[in-house]
């Protein structure tokens, strides 16, 4: 096989949408943004969070930013959710992908790894129900599930919430060690297990793509509690892992300057149009391609189809998690510390399904313990005097745990993507939206977070304060372009053909039909992996 | 005032130690990146509170309740950040077991609080009817 395929981006979906073709002996070439952080802002290697804390003078690049961006960004905004050494993953957005609304505030990435980057690292198994409702065949994605975490290396355990989080994969890696705060939960989450259960609560150790084994040159976790700050361990597994193993490969070629903007088929496959970032004057681009495969993600890839499809005014559907954070405290680790052992990594995982409630519509989120990120950021937030928070919060923090939630989307006919002209933008049209909850999401949100509230308590947590993330502030997007079996402008076949053309293929999250309480990164790589391998059979 | 002294005040009221001088360099760069200047009234109660100490306390427990993207806020948080990331400061921010009087301290902060809140609410109303608007 000796076919040119073009992929766009270098996300989750397009580094493994270009490992199975380039596997099945296809030639690929890469077109991304390739935005990348800049290394003399990294942290000193092999030092533990705490050490460096104390002994760092420099501490303030990593943890504050050279300007302060950790500091100037008000939390709610995209990208506030960052470390100063992950800003990069915005890097070019403002300029290149302009985007406007008062209801919607998405995070979009033109860096090598995409928003991939700032992944949590949680790998959650759509169930059968799940997939389905999103539309993607259940026997190839779950095949697609074990041939991605035989590549990137998954952490997971059987217990309770095994049935979202690590399925029925085979060769999962030994969990990492629980840190204290989380070590009591979970012990007393096991001793009044059947009555949580009863309720719909479900707690366990979600399973994560952080290696506790050595792999393919990569190193286990070591517990420096740095892992919001720096890679370089390659402990977790982020997108250029696999983009620079795939850059040995003499039939891939990477362009990491380009946006693309557009496409047009002719009778010999596609031309693929954009533009060479940062430079001043715009510098047009074209490559030829056999097949195009887009993998700009969910909202990406609808700007380049939009313009290539003449859907500019046209509403494209947008799903994403709503969720909240919760302030949780444990009254009983007051005074403690958390131990030697500590990661910024989710400790725990937790859904609520009520029983009796539909297959997919339940909740789930993560539990993290409060160390590994600055205290201003929490005080920023309190209704306190900046003294008094400090007084407060150093001694209560090893007794902190922020849950994250999440809820799941479907399609609503008010919440929409759009582009509009724009002359005044480098790429002549701006990306609009309007997105609000649906009857049953804001139900299911207060239905969740009432009995988190009130269950939580019972094994020693009680949740001080929780605060609604903006619309697209989990930074999960799918469903702008759903797959149909009916050729329906906008959509996609099956197989991931956008309808209407005879070589253009979406391998990202735009066909999902439905989003489930989940990260959807691992289904995000499972899938680009499944369209892949069916375009390399062609 | 001074920067200087704007910033012992302000580490001596956070920290409960003079500022060290790498942290005023910051702390002036990030008032100006982040624009971070007062109107004429703001500037008068703002140097007023930074010479008075338990003054400061009272402004600051009034801005966290009614002017909380103003720019006094603002700079308190940029200095809290700036103590934060400095080794000398560690002790201050990360976790360590404590004693009986450092337990009553706390506990005198929290009973202080609302009364340092009253007294701060009306600087604070001030502050937002003529503070500069921030962006």
């Amino acid at each position: 096989m000796s076919e040119r395929f073009v992929v766009v981006g270098a996300g989750l979906s397009g580094v493994h949408a270009a490992q199975t073709l380039l596997e099945a002996g296809a030639s690929v070439v890469m077109l991304d943004g390739g935005a990348t952080g800049n290394p003399a802002n990294e942290p000193p290697a092999d030092r533990t969070f705490l050490s460096l804390r104390a002994e760092d003078r420099t501490q303030h690049r990593y943890f504050l930013g050279e300007h302060m961006e950790a500091v100037a960004t008000p939390a709610g905004r995209p990208g506030s959710q960052l470390t100063p050494t992950r800003r990069f993953v915005m890097e070019g957005v403002e300029r290149w992908l302009r985007f406007h609304s008062d209801s919607f505030t998405p995070m979009e990435s033109l860096a090598q790894g995409g928003l991939g980057n700032a992944w949590g690292v949680g790998c959650y198994h759509f169930s059968d129900p799940d997939l389905e409702s999103a539309g993607l065949p259940v026997a190839e994605i779950r095949d697609g599930y074990q041939v991605i975490a035989d590549r990137i290396g998954v952490q997971a355990c059987d217990d309770d919430t095994s049935p979202f989080c690590g399925g029925d994969v085979k060769g999962f890696q030994p969990v990492m060690e629980m840190d204290a705060a989380s070590s009591a939960l979970y012990a007393r989450y096991r001793s009044r297990r059947d009555s949580m259960l009863r309720s719909g609560m479900h707690v366990g150790r979600p399973a994560l793509a952080v290696l506790t084994r050595a792999k393919d040159g990569r190193h286990p976790i070591n517990y420096d509690n740095m892992d919001f700050y720096t890679d370089q361990r390659e402990t977790a597994y982020r997108p250029w892992i696999t983009l620079n193993e795939l850059r040995k490969n003499p039939r891939f070629e990477y362009r990491g300057d380009i946006v693309v903007t557009s496409f047009q088929e002719d009778n010999d496959g596609v031309e693929v149009q954009g533009f060479v970032m940062n430079r001043d004057e715009r510098e047009s681009v074209t490559v030829r391609a056999r097949k195009l495969v887009l993998c700009a993600g969910a909202i990406g890839s609808m700007r380049i189809v939009a313009r290539a499809m003449n859907g500019i005014g046209h509403p494209f559907p947008i799903l994403t998690n709503p969720c909240d954070y919760l302030l949780g405290l444990q009254p009983s680790r007051i005074g403690k510390p958390l131990g030697e052992k500590t990661s910024s990594f989710a400790q725990l995982a937790v859904f609520y399904r009520p029983p009796g409630e539909d297959a997919v519509a339940y909740s789930g989120g993560s539990i993290y313990s409060y160390q590994a990120l600055m205290l201003f950021r929490l005080a920023r937030e309190a209704p306190l005097a900046f003294a008094l928070s400090r007084d407060l919060l150093q001694y209560l923090q090893t007794s902190l745990l922020m849950i994250g939630m999440t809820y799941p989307d479907w399609p609503v006919p008010g919440n929409f993507l759009k582009l509009v002209r724009d002359d005044n933008s480098p790429t002549g049209d701006v990306l609009t939206a309007e997105y609000e909850l649906s009857a049953r999401q804001a139900m299911m949100r207060s239905r969740t977070l009432g009995a988190i509230k009130r269950s939580f308590p019972s094994i020693g947590c009680v949740i001080a304060s929780s605060v609604r993330g903006k619309n697209g502030f989990s930074s999960h997007y799918a469903g702008t372009i759903p797959y149909s079996s009916e050729e329906r402008d906008f959509t996609l076949a099956p197989d991931g053909r956008l309808h209407g053309t005879r070589a253009v293929y979406v391998a990202d999250g735009s066909g999902f039909r439905f989003l489930p309480a989940l990260g959807l990164s691992w289904t995000l790589m499972a899938n680009a992996h499944r369209i892949a391998r069916r375009l390399a059979r062609v | 005032m001074s920067t200087n002294r704007e910033c012992d005040a302000l580490a001596r009221y956070l920290v409960g130690r003079p500022c060290p001088a790498d942290v005023a360099d910051r702390y002036m760069r990030a008032v100006n990146e982040l624009n971070l200047a007062f109107s004429p009234v703001e500037a008068a109660i703002w140097n007023t509170a930074c010479a008075l100490g338990p003054l400061l306390a009272c402004l600051d427990a009034g801005v966290a309740l009614w002017n909380r993207n103003g720019a006094i806020r603002r700079r308190l948080l940029v200095m809290f950040a700036l103590l934060e990331a400095t080794p000398e400061n560690t002790d201050r921010f990360l976790f360590s077991p404590r004693g009986v009087v450092a337990h009553v301290g706390t506990l005198i902060g929290l009973l202080l609080a609302p009364i340092a809140m009253l007294i701060g609410t009306p600087l604070a109303v001030v502050c937002l009817a003529f503070g500069r608007k921030q962006g």
